[in-house]
């Protein structure tokens, strides 16, 4: 009745409909579609003015992105307010606050405890899922500089080492930083091409299956293009993702970085590129705030903080916040500081104890001018 | 290489393009499967592909000379040449440090030469028996050595603390070389058959050595009787599109058996195990189950992605499981569960030991002997040989109860018999949930406690979250197996109607793919 060409179509798009329910009865994946575009600086941004949803089976939470490209519900001018502490934010998904309202989002946070505390003061997060410190970097000189800030607060996350060696953008030359490449865009043209299909963002917002294969294929050549760019030491790079249980004990009473992949940090490429964020940052009259990440290992309630991927003293000028006292604390009482179940990122309380500690050590140190 | 690897899956597509080149040369073609299956073991441990060439070299002259005829000096160079030429490539990547492997290698090489020499004196009679006595000799020292040395030093040295002695000795840093209890029994079984003139000895040393090294089951079986794979290697293997759908089905149900239930359930088991005496009696069951399922599934997953790949080669394997979990009776249990094993084990100990040929006590103590040996055969540990016996004592039990033949009596009223045979596996299964935990405890202390905590029966109602995952990965199984049953036979996918198949096929093939663990997991029975 049908020819074979017709059969073969037709058992492909029985197998798709079979995989996507098999999806979402057998394993339910979070919806976590990724909004960017390439930028004319040679990294990616968020899409100007689109709206898209998160939903795992924890949350659906909302963005919409300005038409700066900004996690934000309003347009921020360039001209900064008189009176105004204007904060810049640079991160990835943690610093975008993914899997919480823009309301529950550490930026949007700190932003109103100062406020209420009777600091005028304004966020602009600049923050992409996915950055690295060569990005941040790149994003304060072409994105964040133009906004005059008073304080720029860049996050330091476990991902930050790999993320650097992955973008390619710098390379350390007798001793220095130096720039390797003129653009980091990874998967962007191929997915600019399928953003114009029909029905793309349907599938990207709602397909199960689409989300884990879309996950994998970013899993796998994540770790590709690590390896080929770390030249033969990526083996411990990646050891972090097979952390075994004795490993993770060890690092849990020691409250240390696991030995597995101690020894491959800290890497002169983060410590130079996180002094050269500083020294641009000075050059714009800004002042720099590195902000911890606390990581929490395979949803064991061990946390650790980012900082000891990093040689502290490379670093000496530069002033350096951590929340991770106050999510062990929390932690060791059984409070749970991310999300179990999407992609485990801060929940609303880890955004919330973010932003107080920020918010308290920026108005210590007297860090936003009145 | 572990099947269910990225890794193989290269290897066995070069290798299989290799196969296909030669199949108009079944001489190459041969020599292709054994570099193959060196490749594939030495992927693992090199070094110790000395020890399969050296019970390969000592079978192939011990079965030309249990058959009775005299070793020429021609075999006698095959031999020595096979074992000092491999054992030379295999060791020269770690000359340095096996400096005294290549000594025991010379060593064996100039046996050889003192056993040729001394087999011309002997009759043919004398000589059959001499050796069977040289393959028994060498084979089972080599198990002794990489396998029992230790566990017996350390057993006989805690035994003599116990009587107030001090015992100095060395106990040797010996790995244990993956596999070498499953090549060493089918090396045995050959020499044996030869022996008992039920099979011919090969004239072929390249035949012989891929028989022995064969990859699909070189590591943990199904154990190949010689009668049976042997032969496979003298004709053409016939490779159709029928085998190669077949054989491949059978992968994919064994990987989804290992990927997805195994691997998938074996933390609920690891956890429980580490420490019994945390958790409640609802656990404890939860966990012990885990384990019933994760052997069942690891083991009969290796075997069936064994019998695939050899399928698509255009081999043949025997059956190694048969729904054993809906056994009745012990003996029944053993005729489904890792067939190889137990029928080697009737073949080559429990029949030669008399079998049930004599007195009612003498097949008794026959029975639990063979039992003991078959559980210290999975591995050098008091655990293993404790559950070797409990089989051994609930055989007996059953034979003194003559649960089999009162089975039997009821196959003629349909209603009796359905529901006694439920009855029946369902107290089976009880014993072997029982034994799995004699298995799978480490040490005495762990038996001890985690049985005192299972039949506290405190808290049984604990683990319905545990129970409600065991179940969302072994309930597909249990569903097939329904089908397996109703239909008296395990390979029944191609007689289902074929919508059945494509959802079936859809369902393994994306459970394989998207619901394994992140890190692959090494198959239980390496370790045995």
């Amino acid at each position: 009745m049908f020819s074979k060409g017709i059969k073969a179509a037709l058992f492909i798009v029985y197998a798709l409909v079979f995989g996507e329910f098999f999806m979402r009865i057998m394993d339910p994946q979070p919806m976590m579609p990724r909004y960017v575009q390439g930028s004319s600086d040679g990294i990616r941004m968020n899409i100007p003015n689109s709206t898209y949803w998160q939903h795992t089976p924890e949350v659906d939470v909302e963005f919409r992105i300005n038409s700066q490209g900004i996690r934000s519900n309003r347009e921020i001018p360039l001209a900064k307010p008189e009176g105004v502490c204007r904060i810049v934010t640079m991160g990835d998904s943690f610093m975008m606050g993914y899997e919480v309202s823009l309301e529950n989002s550490f930026a949007y946070l700190v932003e109103h405890n100062l406020q209420a505390a009777g600091i005028p003061a304004e966020t602009v997060n600049l923050a992409v899922s996915g950055f690295g410190t060569a990005e941040h970097l790149i994003t304060l000189q072409s994105r964040g500089a133009p906004f005059n800030p008073d304080l720029v607060i860049m996050e330091w996350h476990s991902t930050d080492p790999k993320d650097n060696k992955r973008s390619n953008l710098f390379k350390v030359s007798d001793g220095k930083l130096a720039r390797k490449n003129q653009t980091y865009l990874p998967a962007i043209k191929v997915r600019e091409r399928l953003m114009k299909i029909p029905g793309y963002e349907w599938l990207i917002g709602n397909s199960h299956l689409y989300s884990v294969i879309r996950e994998s294929a970013a899993v796998f050549s994540k770790k590709l293009l690590l390896s080929l760019r770390s030249k033969g030491d990526s083996k411990n790079l990646e050891a972090e993702e097979d952390l075994s249980e004795d490993t993770m004990e060890v690092a849990q009473n020691d409250n240390k970085l696991p030995p597995d992949f101690a020894n491959e940090y800290p890497d002169p490429l983060d410590e130079l590129l996180i002094n050269e964020v500083d020294s641009v940052t000075r050059s714009i009259g800004a002042k720099l705030v590195l902000m911890d990440v606390p990581m929490d290992w395979k949803k064991k309630a061990a946390i650790y903080s980012a900082f000891e991927y990093l040689d502290l003293d490379a670093i000496a000028n530069v002033d350096r916040v951590s929340p991770y006292l106050q999510f062990k604390e929390y932690s060791d009482k059984g409070q749970r500081m991310y999300y179990d179940l999407g992609q485990g990122h801060w929940n609303i309380k880890g955004n919330q104890v973010a932003a107080k500690v920020m918010t308290q050590a920026i108005i210590e140190n007297g860090w936003c001018k009145k | 290489m572990l099947f269910q690897t990225p890794t193989f899956f290269m290897f066995f597509l070069v290798f299989i393009l290799c196969y296909l080149a030669t199949r108009k040369h079944l001489s190459i073609q041969n020599a292709v499967v054994l570099v193959a299956s060196y490749i594939f073991y030495g992927a693992w441990d090199e070094r110790f592909l000395t020890l399969i060439i050296a019970s390969t070299a000592t079978d192939y002259l011990a079965g030309i000379g249990a058959s009775g005829t005299k070793i020429s000096r021609h075999d006698l160079i095959k031999s020595t040449v096979f074992l000092i030429g491999g054992s030379l490539i295999s060791l020269s990547f770690t000359l340095k440090d096996s400096a005294h492997f290549l000594l025991a290698v010379v060593a064996l090489a100039a046996l050889y030469w003192i056993v040729g020499w001394y087999q011309l004196r002997l009759d043919e009679q004398k000589r059959r028996k001499f050796f069977i006595l040289f393959s028994l000799v060498l084979n089972l020292g080599i198990l002794a050595v990489f396998k029992y040395f230790n566990f017996f030093a350390e057993s006989l040295q805690d035994l003599a603390q116990g009587m107030g002695f001090e015992l100095n000795y060395v106990t040797l840093n010996i790995v244990l070389p993956v596999g070498i209890s499953f090549y060493t029994f089918q090396t045995i079984s050959y020499s044996v058959d030869i022996y008992r003139g039920q099979l011919k000895p090969t004239t072929s040393m390249m035949r012989f050595a891929a028989f022995v090294s064969f990859f699909p089951q070189l590591v943990a079986g199904p154990i190949e009787r010689a009668a049976q794979l042997l032969p496979q290697f003298y004709t053409a293997r016939v490779m159709t599109f029928e085998k190669f759908k077949s054989g491949s089905a059978l992968f994919a149900w064994g990987m989804f058996k290992k990927v997805f239930i195994a691997d998938n359930i074996a933390p609920i088991a690891d956890r429980v195990f580490a420490d019994p005496s945390a958790f409640s009696s609802g656990e404890l069951t939860i966990g012990l189950l885990a384990f019933t399922f994760q052997i069942y599934c690891d083991f009969s997953g290796y075997s069936d992605m064994a019998r695939g790949l050899a399928r698509i080669l255009g081999f043949e394997l025997m059956l190694n499981f048969n729904l054993p979990y809906v056994s009745r009776t012990p003996s029944e249990f053993w005729q489904r569960w890792h067939i190889s094993l137990s029928s080697w084990l009737r073949d080559y100990l429990y029949i030669p030991l008399g079998g049930n040929r004599g007195s009612v006590v003498g097949t008794y103590r026959n029975l639990t002997l063979t039992m003991l040996l078959g559980g210290l055969w999975h591995g050098a540990s008091w655990t293993f040989v404790l559950w070797g016996l409990f089989h051994g004592i609930i055989l007996v039990i059953y034979r003194i109860l003559n649960v089999d033949a009162i089975l039997y009596g009821f196959k003629n009223r349909p209603g009796s018999h359905y529901t006694f045979s439920i009855l029946a596996a369902c107290i089976m299964f009880i014993f072997t949930l029982y034994g799995w935990l004699i298995f799978r405890a480490n040490t005495m202390d762990v038996l001890v406690s985690y049985t005192m905590g299972l039949f506290s029966f405190h808290n049984m109602g604990d683990a319905l979250n545990q129970l409600g995952q065991l179940f969302y990965y072994i309930g597909p199984l249990l569903l097939f197996q329904c089908l397996q049953l109703a239909k008296g036979k395990t390979e029944i996918f191609w007689e289902l109607p074929k919508v059945l198949q494509i959802n079936i096929a859809l369902f393994v093939l994306y459970c394989i793919v998207f619901l394994q663990p992140k890190t692959a997991a090494a198959f239980i029975y390496f370790d045995f």
